[in-house]
């Protein structure tokens, strides 16, 4: 799982963390990752909404979510 | 249910909300079943809010468009991961109003992504039609984890006639997964004798006796006594 992770992602159940360091790491790691897959996702999904959406509500779509 | 099966399907469970293979949780293969429960839960919850902030937007915006607008929007814009995420999120009445307006294999998909604490709404308002073309399509890709947690949303009419749907070898992989398992008596009444005499015979020649084993501990004596009758049979 590579090198070991150093931010923690979540609380783990006590019987997780006693199974030791590899299994912690790696759970933090598979969190890690969804996080950063969700965010990738959420980005995309922004830009197709901006293009679905009528020009017309464009601007009350970004004022919205921000962007 | 015997400690390796519930283990499997813990695995299973965290697997899917990580959005991994089951492999990547090797080191984990000597947690306990409760332990890996637990840890599934808290990093759901955690996954549901660190984008809580987007998705919270994500849904202010779909309240300011037509219905249809948002659908088109769930299919073509934000996908079924991202869709499956804003319907948790939504009013119960307002992710019931949405299922309709998508199409069943999208459904499945969004199924498949969905925080399955949070189904129930997507499913209760949808007719049996639409889940019986959305539950083929989650037991065409062998998505017994998500059919599992679907058993106990569908009410009991529904329930009876969607059993038609599903083969024996569906019925018994589904069935370490099913989060109700009273409603196991509901399927298996809805089963005739030759079905039953199916799924005993799939049990054996699958090797899938400890899944079944692990239904007839919640059927009522009746149901009991007719799946023993197809057992000698």
């Amino acid at each position: 799982m590579g090198t070991r992770f150093q931010r923690r992602t979540v609380e783990l159940p006590d019987g997780i963390t006693a199974l030791g360091p590899d299994a912690v790491d790696t759970v933090h790691t598979l969190v890690h990752q969804a996080e950063r897959r969700q965010a990738a996702e959420l980005r995309d999904a922004l830009d197709r909404t901006l293009k679905i959406v009528p020009r017309p509500l464009r601007g009350a779509v970004k004022k919205v979510v921000g962007a | 249910m015997s400690r390796d099966l519930a283990r499997d399907a813990e695995l299973g469970r965290l697997a899917r909300v990580l959005g991994v293979e089951v492999e990547a949780l090797d080191v984990l293969a000597d947690a306990e079943p409760e332990d890996l429960r637990a840890l599934t839960q808290s990093i759901a919850e955690h996954l549901h809010h660190r984008h809580a902030g987007a998705f919270d937007r994500a849904i202010a915006v779909a309240g300011k468009l037509p219905s249809a607008m948002t659908a088109k929007l769930a299919q073509h814009a934000m996908g079924p991961a991202l869709s499956a995420r804003a319907a948790g999120l939504l009013e119960p009445k307002q992710a019931a109003d949405l299922a309709k307006r998508l199409p069943p294999l999208f459904l499945a998909d969004v199924a498949v992504h969905a925080d399955l604490r949070q189904v129930g709404p997507l499913v209760e308002g949808l007719s049996p039609d639409v889940m019986g073309e959305a539950g083929a399509a989650l037991r065409e890709r062998e998505e017994w984890i998500v059919l599992g947690a679907f058993v106990g949303h569908v009410d009991e009419d529904a329930l009876v006639e969607l059993v038609d749907v599903f083969d024996a070898e569906a019925l018994l992989r589904v069935g370490p997964f099913v989060d109700a398992p009273e409603r196991f008596d509901t399927i298996f009444s809805a089963l005739s004798d030759e079905r039953l005499d199916d799924l005993v015979g799939a049990a054996a020649d699958l090797d899938l006796g400890t899944q079944l084993d692990a239904m007839v501990e919640h059927l009522s004596d009746d149901q009991a006594a007719r799946l023993d009758a197809a057992r000698v049979s």
